[in-house]
């Protein structure tokens, strides 16, 4: 009984929750330099943050996907791709040499010890949200499909023009 | 608030800076244990390793049985099981000798051993959930030595007669309660075999054919997980007694068996007390 | 606890719901929910006795997180159940229960912790506590941090607490302080450095009581660290020390021997070229809030492998994993972007990763057995800069990746690997190889992948991998195919063989066939698979685990909010 109770409470707390901002925490960027990811923002325009590791394939399909469109979703709308890894100290110095020796062009930081993943309840990677003008999270993916960026953008263009999503 | 943190701080700084021995003798003065009262009742304990002939870091476990014993003599009883992954336990032309039971499997499989070397001593710390009861040998010392100096709670004494011409062995065991107690306890009788020269897979890697296998468990003349002694409650001073008959195996030799009986606590499955003596005196 | 959950459940439902009417701000809840289980078939082919085959059939286990937070105040809690865990997962996770549940206050650059929290000092070399649910690796602390920043620029952690293993807690208590400083913030004047430089040290010390009849263990153990960390436009320089005190344990047979460590990592980056050099000397550094603890149980600090680690399903077969008694070692990896519109790079440019590891022991020069002072008190003899005796690993890799056109990429990889299976399966030591080199079983292999990503049409997208080992030792040569369909946003069809042709037992060249569904629809995903998979083994400090070779139906269904 105790269990069924605490099953309706997880579930029903999942559906009424509103749209949160991320968690506060702290994240390391490539400079080496301890951040906020209070302080992440993009100016009243749609965020991507998209969770990765250097020994997730998929996570690299999905990135190298996106480089191609980078470009063109920036003129339409503003967005800014932010790339965590969640990589630990074995693959952390990795990052910086990956991101910049494969000519990315988004921010990148690392989630060390993985207090981010955990505070956003983050299963796997990879892991794709979408923050709206004021950084709520009003879009997630589990998982990278090839093609995926097709829907991505239908959710940045209805963000950029503040319309809801879904 | 302020002040709170810096003396907060200040505090976990000075015990951390405290909190660091450094060992200049690491052995300890290998001197004269103080003499038993024979008075005294010793909760003498069991060690339960779980071994393999083609487990190669198992000699490791045997070998601090022995330095135990060395000290606290028979106040230390080692099993030798036999039991886990075929490629530990497996017979081959190399490593031709089976020593697994069907006993062994039975205690194997209830205490959930992991991983070879592993052991339990006197099955203290059994959760149900979890490995807190399984030991590595190089805790055995330091268990050994608290359990040694704990008040016993069973006061055990054995008899054994063996009939060589039918192989019969028969074992009286009494059982005084020495505190009163609201479990049900029960006894297991078992019947060990040493000085087995078989082949055994050393740390180096190396096969050492004419290894001596001691206290190898042979057989439970009881069941695996015991028989009933005794129904709780058992109040102080109650003499609780069980005779157990059973065979020794042809290939046995009987002049290196030795039969083990200990008593345990059914619901902790703690072994408050243990006896072993020789099946031939 | 068990009668709180419910009771937090209903009191959280109700504030959220009058949440959405007010439109009040009542805080942010996030959570996750992870449930794993396998229907196992007899197969008599991979388990000709059936000693693997699991008399329940069915096994699963599961979790469930729930974060709640509201400006300065978070609180969050997991419920975790094995019914019993798979097959390969650790042992010790049986039953359920509430296994993590902490509250955090933070403001003003004060942080307090109360409960269950994982923490990493520096590189974790220190102390690491850390969660990686799909090996079942969870040594999180229960007790109190401290995080404070009394300044910018500086930033003191201490926490006080005992070690999770299992359903149970580790017997030592663990205390430990780490300060980090970043001088850019420090020194007004370096505030518009380009260059980044931050150096810290931490302490941390256990208490486990002691009774052992024949040695005098320290019932205090501390270990130091320092470290630093540079990083400018281009280069980057961070390193890390650590020095433990004598800490006799199960791992290291119980001598009293010092523990030393030094990781430093170089980078250099540019546009379309990224390079990294890693150096890492480790020396008797097993260091567990439970001394008699083995395999991942009660460790307290976290050695990172410096190796690659790779997913191909082939040459992960032959991993690496860091010898806390003593190893030493490199990697260098180098990434090249072949620029688009270049004569090999074609219309949209290529990446190329380079990628070489090695591994040794540190040299050693062991005591005689009779001269049981120094044995106990140092074990062996060592120098820091002559190379060890006994070789742990070596992989050289080549990576190439190419878009060809929009509708296909292809990558090609080759894999050259050394593989110490003494070592790094059996748990063999190094003296018996250093006595005798021949005793090191070698596993030599090589092994190329080729994947190719073809656009079928719209959302529809086609996945092939072939991959081939080749080796004369061990399992032998073994092939594979892989194929995965996807259809965006929905679906995943895998189908995949790996076809074992040489083995060396007769009974063993058979396939290990796989097939598998996902369907993840927003955050959350379904996924079925039905197969036969490999056998595997665990060693860790000399206690070795087999993982066992398994048939049956699986199935994994994840879901974030």
């Amino acid at each position: 009984m105790k269990k069924i109770i605490a099953i309706v409470g997880f579930v029903s707390l999942a559906l009424l929750s509103q749209a949160q901002a991320l968690p506060e925490s702290q994240v390391k960027n490539i400079e080496g330099k301890w951040v906020s990811t209070s302080t992440i923002e993009n100016d009243g325009k749609p965020m991507v943050i998209s969770f990765w590791a250097t020994w997730c394939k998929p996570c690299l399909r999905e990135l190298h996907a996106y480089m191609d469109y980078y470009e063109e979703w920036q003129e339409e709308t503003g967005v800014k791709i932010i790339a965590i890894s969640i990589d630990d100290t074995r693959n952390s110095a990795k990052v910086g040499p990956m991101a910049i020796g494969e000519g990315w062009e988004y921010e990148v930081y690392i989630d060390e010890n993985q207090d981010l993943k955990r505070n956003l309840g983050i299963v796997n990677v990879p892991h794709t949200l979408v923050l709206d003008a004021n950084g709520k999270i009003v879009w997630q993916h589990a998982g990278y499909n090839p093609g995926d960026e097709d829907h991505l953008i239908e959710v940045l263009r209805k963000v950029a023009a503040g319309e809801p999503v879904e | 608030m302020k002040t709170f943190i810096k003396f907060f701080s200040i505090i976990i700084l000075l015990v951390s800076f405290a909190a660091c021995d450094v060992i200049d003798n690491p052995l300890k003065e290998g001197g004269t244990r103080p003499p038993v009262d024979s008075t005294v009742v010793v909760r003498k304990v069991i060690i339960e390793d779980f071994t393999g002939h083609r487990c190669k870091n198992c000699p490791y476990a045997a070998e601090k049985i022995h330095e135990l014993q060395d000290v606290y003599g028979k106040n230390v009883i080692g099993i030798a099981i036999h039991e886990g992954p075929s490629n530990f336990t497996g017979t081959n032309a190399d490593y031709p000798t089976d020593f697994t039971t069907d006993d062994g499997k039975t205690i194997y499989d209830f205490f959930k051993i992991p991983a070879l070397p592993m052991g339990m001593v006197s099955r203290i710390d059994y959760t149900g959930t979890g490995t807190s009861h399984l030991k590595t040998y190089s805790g055995w010392p330091a268990i050994s030595a608290g359990l040694l100096d704990s008040v016993a709670h069973i006061k055990l004494e054995a008899l054994v007669g063996y009939e060589s011409s039918t192989r019969t062995v028969t074992v009286d065991v009494a059982a005084t309660a020495l505190i009163d107690f609201s479990d049900d306890l029960k006894v297991v009788v078992m019947i060990l075999e040493s000085g087995i020269v078989s082949p055994q897979l050393m740390p180096d890697d190396t096969r050492n054919a004419n290894y001596i296998h001691q206290h190898v468990l042979r057989k439970a003349f009881t069941q695996a997980m015991g028989d009933e002694l005794a129904l709780s409650p058992i109040l102080t001073g109650a003499i609780h007694t069980k005779q157990i008959i059973g065979t020794v195996d042809a290939a046995w030799v009987a002049d290196n068996c030795d039969i083990v009986v200990f008593v345990y606590n059914d619901r902790t499955k703690e072994i408050l007390q243990a006896e072993q003596l020789a099946l031939i005196p | 606890m068990k009668k709180l959950l419910p009771l937090i459940s209903f009191l959280l439902l109700t504030s959220a719901a009058f949440a959405q009417e007010t439109k009040a701000n009542y805080g942010e809840l996030h959570g996750n929910f992870q449930f794993d289980g396998q229907y196992y078939l007899r197969d008599t082919k991979i388990d000709s006795t059936g000693e693997f085959y699991p008399d329940e059939r069915f096994l699963g286990q599961g979790y469930a997180n729930l974060i709640y937070s509201n400006g300065n105040f978070r609180a969050g809690i997991r419920y975790e159940n094995y019914q019993n865990v798979m097959l390969g997962f650790p042992q010790g996770y049986k039953g359920e229960g509430i296994t993590y549940r902490y509250i955090q206050w933070s403001k003003d650059g004060l942080d307090i912790t109360a409960g269950n929290f994982y923490e990493q000092f520096g590189s974790g070399m220190a102390l690491r506590a850390y969660e990686e649910r799909r090996l079942g690796y969870d040594n999180m602390f229960d007790g109190v941090r401290l995080i404070y920043s009394p300044l910018k620029g500086l930033k003191l952690k201490g926490i006080i607490g005992k070690q999770r293993i299992y359903f149970q807690k580790s017997p030592g208590i663990v205390r430990a302080i780490d300060a980090t400083f970043t001088l850019n913030d420090l020194f007004k004047g370096m505030g518009n450095s380009a260059t980044q430089y931050s150096f810290g040290g931490s302490f941390v010390s256990k208490f486990q009581t002691a009774n052992d009849p024949f040695l005098n263990l320290p019932q205090n153990v501390g270990l130091g660290a320092l470290r630093f960390d540079i990083v400018g436009k281009k280069w980057g320089l961070n390193a890390e020390y650590v020095s433990k005190a004598n800490d006799p344990s199960a791992d290291n047979h119980d001598i009293f021997r010092k523990g030393q460590a030094l990781l430093v990592n170089m980078t250099y980056t540019t546009k379309g070229f990224g390079a990294l050099i890693a150096l890492k000397r480790v020396d008797n550094m097993s260091f567990r809030s439970d001394r008699n603890a083995s395999t991942i149980e009660g460790l307290i600090n976290y050695v990172p492998a410096t190796t690659k680690v790779h997913t191909y399903a082939l040459p992960s077969l032959y991993p690496y994993a860091t010898q806390l008694n003593g190893e030493m070692g490199g990697q260098a990896e180098f990434n090249i972007n072949v620029p688009r519109g270049s004569a090999v790079g074609g219309k949209y440019g290529a990446d190329i990763t380079l990628n070489y590891a090695i591994s040794t022991s540190i040299y050693k020069e062991y005591y005689d057995k009779t001269d049981t002072l120094n044995t106990i008190k140092y074990g062996y003899q060592t120098e820091w800069f002559k190379i060890g005796q006994v070789p742990y690993f070596q992989d050289f890799n080549v990576k190439w990746n190419q878009k060809m056109n929009k509708n296909f990429t292809m990558t090609f990889t080759y894999f050259n690997i050394q593989y110490n299976q003494s070592v790094l399966e059996d748990g063999l030591g190094d003296e018996p190889q250093i006595a005798n080199p021949s005793a090191s079983k070698m596993v030599y292999v090589n092994t190329g992948v080729a994947e190719f990503l073809t656009k079928i049409k719209p959302k529809h997208y086609l996945r092939t991998e072939l991959q081939a080992q080749f080796t004369k030792q061990d399992r032998g040569n073994m092939a594979m195919i892989l194929l995965e369909y996807s259809i965006s946003p929905h679906w995943f069809f895998t189908i995949q063989d790996i076809y074992n042709y040489g083995n060396p037992d007769e009974d063993l060249k058979i396939h290990y066939p796989l097939g598998s569904i996902i369907y993840s629809t927003g955050t959350t995903r379904f996924q079925v698979s039905y197969g036969r998979q490999q056998r595997g083994i665990f060693c860790v400090g000399g206690v070795c685990r087999v993982v066992p070779p398994s048939n049956g139906v699986s199935i994994s269904i994840t879901s974030t909010f």
